[in-house]
């Protein structure tokens, strides 16, 4: 799997093959595409943890998707406004860019380094599958002592692209994916995962 | 002696709502704009509460106190609105909306947009400071900021293609605060109907043919009266230039005319001097932009800018965006289900619900797209 260089990132970008037809919207400046990757914004929407509601967070239980819903909240942060992240908090938030990949290539999310070195690692579940159309979710940690400011359409993560090759496998082949146009962050729905029922001695799938 | 008693009650009751505006300012609200209600309400409730303390037992007191029962009936509606703003029962898309619209319509006046009952309507903080007037002091009669209220229809605060209903309360709120028809408006029944007309007209010329899709929508009985509104709405768009048979795919009774014909000729003159401003959304603003924005959407992206022929693009126009909205609901949704591969009526519920979040985030890209552009960022 070859890294797309910037020239590759930039032609497919602009190219008018919907085959190959990388999206990244809105791509504000031309900046934003470096060698082997393309820097992307913070978005506008979170998911916080009400930290007075902890629950066990168990996926194979029947009512997990109430239980995450009771112990997370979605908060919108307007542009010109910031949020504050407190040290060892986890917030989920989302790339203010809608992607959406050709069949062809795949991406890794990671955070830029600058920010590492204030303690924010972003990006704990990194891949992006070919053919994946949405904003891209990322969990936000911060590890370091300080709070840390967070303001909506800062640049914060990068997008490597790579290239797949042989065979297809498109995200968008399967009926509704789960997070398929995803205009904000999601919450997990690891619960609706197939093997659950499996793991969790669920009678009507042995 | 009882309307000692009375007065004194009253007092009471705005002491509640004091302590009801102190609750309701730590909401969580999209706009800072909420908090500044709430402190300007907050501070004539004071004002009031101090008048009436201050009453002396005279014959003008009982009149005096039913303002106060009066004022006290409208504030607790207004702090309904403000509380029902907050982001748990708010759109974004809406808020946004209204921003935009009533930025383009040069108003001064900011927006809150709130969801609740089955009708849409608009009122201002400035009509309640009116009331109270008689019951304040000369120096606490003017108001820091105007504040516009817009209610749009509970069940519609999913659905941002409906948020297009917004242009008409704005279109309500410039007819009336600008008096632009009150030569006009004479007779009880025909005056109604020609504000309601004006209105529909101004609305369609701010959003496009998409307050006439909003309008077929919101009210699918299609009454007599609302038959009249939209084939009046249609008119206008097919003179705009828009293609009549479109945006008609039922068979409508032809336009009645206006009974005042002084009445009409006044809608064209106040049509005319709209399109000169900032607010009218032009039939070639649409036709450059739509067609592309619903390509964007069939192939699951948001609509939220448009490709130049260099290749560069450009935020869209948020009318736009929601007409493009319009156009594959109405049209396209068969396709739309089709790329998201749903044929069940759960999925193709899900797949509207894809749609609506599809334009909110359009919107707000669009919005914030222009933001950075300006910046230069």
């Amino acid at each position: 799997m070859t890294v797309l260089s910037k020239e590759e990132i930039l032609r497919r970008l602009f190219t008018s093959n919907t085959q190959e037809k990388l999206v990244i919207t809105p791509l504000i400046s031309k900046s934003q595409v470096s060698a082997g990757s393309v820097d992307l914004r913070l978005g506008t929407e979170f998911i916080i943890t009400k930290r007075t509601k902890y629950s066990l967070l168990d996926p194979a239980q029947q009512n997990i998707e109430a239980e995450i819903a009771q112990y997370q909240e979605k908060i919108h942060v307007p542009f010109r406004e910031k949020l504050i992240l407190r040290p060892n908090q986890l917030i989920l938030g989302s790339t203010l860019e809608y992607i959406k990949l050709p069949e062809d290539l795949m991406g890794y999310v990671i955070g830029r380094s600058s920010w590492g070195r204030l303690g924010l690692i972003i990006a704990t579940a990194t891949l992006v599958s070919p053919g994946y159309a949405g904003v891209l979710t990322l969990e936000l940690v911060n590890l370091g002592e300080a709070d840390i400011a967070l303001y909506p359409a800062a640049r914060i993560a990068q997008l490597v692209l790579h290239r797949v090759t042989g065979g297809e496998s498109s995200y968008l082949k399967k009926p509704l994916p789960k997070y398929a146009g995803a205009t904000g962050p999601e919450f997990s729905k690891l619960h609706k995962d197939e093997e659950w029922r499996i793991l969790s001695g669920d009678p009507q799938s042995l | 002696m009882l309307e000692t008693k009375s007065s004194e009650i009253l007092v009471e009751k705005f002491l509640d709502l004091e302590e009801l505006l102190r609750r309701i300012e730590l909401g969580v609200f999209p706009r800072p704009t909420q908090r500044r209600a709430v402190k300007s309400l907050f501070s004539l409730v004071w004002n009031l509460r101090s008048s009436l303390e201050s009453l002396p037992p005279s014959s003008s007191t009982k009149a005096l106190v039913e303002k106060g029962y009066e004022l006290l009936q409208a504030i607790c509606g207004l702090i309904e609105k403000i509380e029902r703003s907050n982001v748990h029962y708010t759109s974004l898309g809406a808020v946004y909306l209204a921003e935009y619209l009533t930025g383009k319509a040069g108003e001064e006046a900011v927006p809150i947009i709130c969801f609740q009952s089955y009708t849409s309507s608009h009122s201002r903080l400035s009509d309640i400071l009116k009331l109270a007037a008689p019951l304040l002091p000369p120096e606490s009669r003017e108001l820091k900021e105007e504040v516009l209220f817009f209610t749009l229809p509970y069940f519609l605060r999913n659905d941002p293609l409906s948020h297009c209903l917004v242009a008409r309360e704005l279109a309500l709120h410039m007819i009336e605060s600008k008096r632009l028809l009150e030569e006009t408006l004479t007779g009880e029944g025909s005056s109604n109907k020609l504000l309601i007309i004006a209105a529909d007209r101004l609305a369609s010329l701010m959003v496009g043919p998409a307050y006439l899709f909003t309008l077929t929508n919101f009210d699918a009985s299609l009454a007599s009266d609302v038959k009249e509104r939209i084939r009046n709405i249609a008119a206008l768009l097919a003179d705009e230039g828009y293609y009549e048979e479109e945006l008609l795919s039922g068979s409508l009774p032809p336009l009645e005319e206006l009974r005042s014909s002084t009445g009409i000729e006044r809608l064209h003159e106040i049509e005319e001097s709209f399109r000169k401003t900032a607010a009218y959304y032009p039939p070639e603003v649409f036709e450059c932009e739509v067609p592309q924005l619903v390509s964007r959407l069939l192939e699951l992206l948001p609509p939220n800018e448009v490709t130049l022929p260099d290749k560069a693009t450009r935020p869209a126009e948020i009318p736009s965006i929601i007409n493009a909205g319009w156009i594959v609901k109405q049209r396209y949704m068969p396709t739309f289900c089709n790329i998201l591969k749903v044929q069940d009526p759960e999925g193709k519920y899900q797949a509207k619900k894809k749609l609506a979040a599809l334009i909110e985030k359009a919107i707000e890209l669009s919005i914030i797209h222009k933001s950075l552009l300006e910046a230069e960022i």
